[in-house]
């Protein structure tokens, strides 16, 4: 039986022999460090980003577009995922058209979105938004849907008003699938935000790493990749803290 | 526990693998092939050779001759999107030896410990003339309309020494402006579309005037050299010196393809060539009109006395706009050994002006 610190440890052993790997091909001599940087220049890296400001200035950039984009996407998203499970006629219309869309990958629409919204952040608040929506949506959707039919006839019996009977029946009941898709949604709407500051803004830490390798500054590129995967991490892990506190009422 | 340990050492194993230094062969004997990066370029879905790397290739001298020596000859596409870095991260991990290319992405290198050097002057036909445009609705008459306004450049480019140089010389700085770093093709787009006020690129300027989406603010045609960009052919510098004679080779084939084009029977000819990745001749015949150079001399293979000065201001211009962090010594990428004994060989050392 592993003990907690065991299984604490555990998740740290393929980092840790990744980075003695990568420590150990860029020690020594004629290891080509054009190639493959150092950790510790890599650090240098972080460090001198950190200390000019740069680096917090990509992060604003890239944390507000995430969020802003976020919040429209994720709230259109709950929105129509409610209309879509409640609305016959809304879910004739638009159900297979969803459906479609969604198999789409957000990058796909990115040269489409550049030529209606232009390479400000118009079209990254978009593609961020178009991100988030569907997962959020499809959840929405799959929760409404999995409440018992009985709950609602019984509110139909009462007579409880439409307004009510979102608020206190659908809202509370789909709260745990909605989590979910919005977490999805979420880390989803970082990755292809980094991808669309890839190719094109001015700032943000998709553009750090873009200008890192026309620079040929590789730190930079490293620097910005373990960023944006740990801020993924964070992003997802915070999340499923949420979840757990806000669905504890279902283990007990 | 067996199992556990046999897996941390298979992974181990296999990280090293993957993390593993690419190995630069350095045998005794000649390498099996020479890469070539420049002028090939992907076109409508197939590799297009273009510029010196047709005309070595109508020419088909430098293929046998590294033929008879069992040594193949191989272009090594690379992308308009993204040129220089593609060409710096070739250079870095061996996969090319030689390339044709700017100066700013080769300080950048060299300046980031990859070394490479100046191998042949290229003339381009004076074909490196950098352009302004603007959406086709602008009402700008000069780049000081536009400042506070959104420009698409794309950083580490040759074409962005020019740029700067352009604003300073009207008394902005780059902070008058929203500079977007966008690769031309979707700067194109941006510009076309009227979601960028400016776009600051090279000759695919024409097409888009020519197609009636942007206008032409600005250009270095007919202006003196500073406002041009420059590209030169590189080689790497580890190559060079384990491989002197398949380094002439390819040089000498260099100078003999500048001498062909330098030719004027052979324009049109050339100019078909350029034509291979789509660019109307119309666009093609107003990139190679220029007032004032002869024909002949713009293929120049030479080191002009200022080269060493002009190299010295990129790595100054760099330094000054943190693009690099060292200073490097810009004239010790200055090889011109080996076009001087091609010059020679082929009995050209005065067809062109300036030669020595």
């Amino acid at each position: 039986m592993p003990s907690i610190l065991h299984r604490r440890l555990l998740p740290l052993v393929v980092p840790g022999l990744i980075l003695a790997a990568w420590i150990g091909a860029t020690s020594g001599e004629g290891a080509p460090l054009q190639v493959l940087v150092p950790p510790s220049a890599v650090i240098d890296g972080f460090n001198e980003l950190l200390s000019s400001g740069e680096l917090a200035d990509h992060l604003r950039a890239s944390l507000w577009r995430l969020l802003t984009g976020f919040a429209i996407g994720a709230s259109l998203g709950l929105g129509f995922g409610i209309l879509l499970a409640r609305s016959a006629l809304v879910a004739a219309y638009t159900g297979p058209f969803f459906q479609a869309v969604r198999q789409v990958p957000s990058i796909a629409f990115l040269p489409m979105l550049i030529l209606l919204l232009g390479v400000d952040e118009g079209f990254k608040l978009a593609i961020v938004a178009k991100a988030a929506f569907f997962p959020v949506a499809l959840a929405t959707h799959d929760g409404v849907k999995g409440i018992s039919k009985g709950w609602l006839e019984v509110a139909a019996i009462y007579r409880l008003s439409p307004v009510r009977v979102l608020l206190r029946l659908i809202l509370p009941a789909t709260v745990p699938p909605v989590l979910t898709g919005l977490r999805l949604g979420l880390t989803r709407a970082w990755i292809v935000l980094v991808a669309a500051e890839l190719m094109a803004a001015e700032n943000g830490i998709g553009q750090m790493m873009e200008m890192g390798r026309q620079m040929f500054r590789i730190d930079t590129v490293m620097v910005g990749v373990a960023l944006t995967g740990l801020i993924g991490f964070a992003l997802d892990q915070g999340f499923r803290l949420a979840e757990r506190r806000l669905v504890r009422w279902k283990t007990a | 526990m067996i199992d556990r340990r046999f897996l941390l050492k298979a992974g181990v194993a296999g990280m090293a693998a993957v993390a593993a230094p690419a190995v630069i062969t350095r045998a005794q004997g000649l390498p099996k092939s020479i890469r070539i990066a420049g002028g090939v370029n992907f076109a409508q879905g197939q590799v297009q050779l273009t510029g010196y790397a047709a005309i070595i290739q109508h020419q088909g001298w430098l293929e046998a001759e590294l033929g008879r020596r069992g040594v193949k000859l191989e272009p090594f596409a690379v992308s308009h999107k993204a040129t220089g870095p593609q060409i710096n991260e070739g250079f870095a991990n061996g996969s090319i030896e030689f390339a044709s290319y700017g100066d700013l992405p080769t300080i950048i290198c060299n300046a980031n410990g990859v070394q490479t050097r100046l191998l042949v002057p290229n003339g381009m036909g004076g074909s490196g003339d950098t352009f302004l445009v603007v959406p086709a609705g602008s009402t700008a008459k000069d780049v000081a309309d536009l400042k506070g306004k959104r420009i698409a450049v794309h950083r580490g480019r040759p074409w962005e020494i020019p740029f700067f140089r352009l604003l300073a010389a009207r008394g902005l700085s780059p902070s008058d402006f929203t500079i977007l770093n966008i690769d031309p093709m979707t700067g194109a787009a941006a510009v076309s579309a009227g979601k960028v006020d400016g776009l600051f690129t090279m000759t695919d300027a024409y097409l888009l005037e020519e197609k009636g989406v942007a206008r032409i603010l600005w250009s270095s045609k007919g202006q003196g050299p500073e406002w041009k960009m420059r590209t030169e052919m590189f080689g790497r510098k580890d190559f060079i010196e384990s491989q002197p004679e398949l380094t002439q080779l390819v040089v000498t084939a260099y100078v003999k393809a500048a001498h062909w084009a330098s030719d004027p029977a052979n324009k049109e000819k050339y100019l078909d060539f350029q034509g291979r990745t789509g660019t109307p001749r119309s666009v093609l015949n107003r990139t190679y009109d220029e007032q004032g150079v002869e024909w002949r001399q713009r293929w120049a293979p030479l080191f002009a006395p200022d080269i060493a000065e002009r190299y010295q201001d990129t790595v100054q211009y760099a330094l000054d706009n943190k693009l690099i962090r060292q200073r490097i010594d810009a004239s010790a990428l200055l090889t011109p050994s080996f076009t001087a004994k091609a010059l020679k060989d082929l009995g050209l050392e005065s067809y062109w002006q300036g030669a020595a």
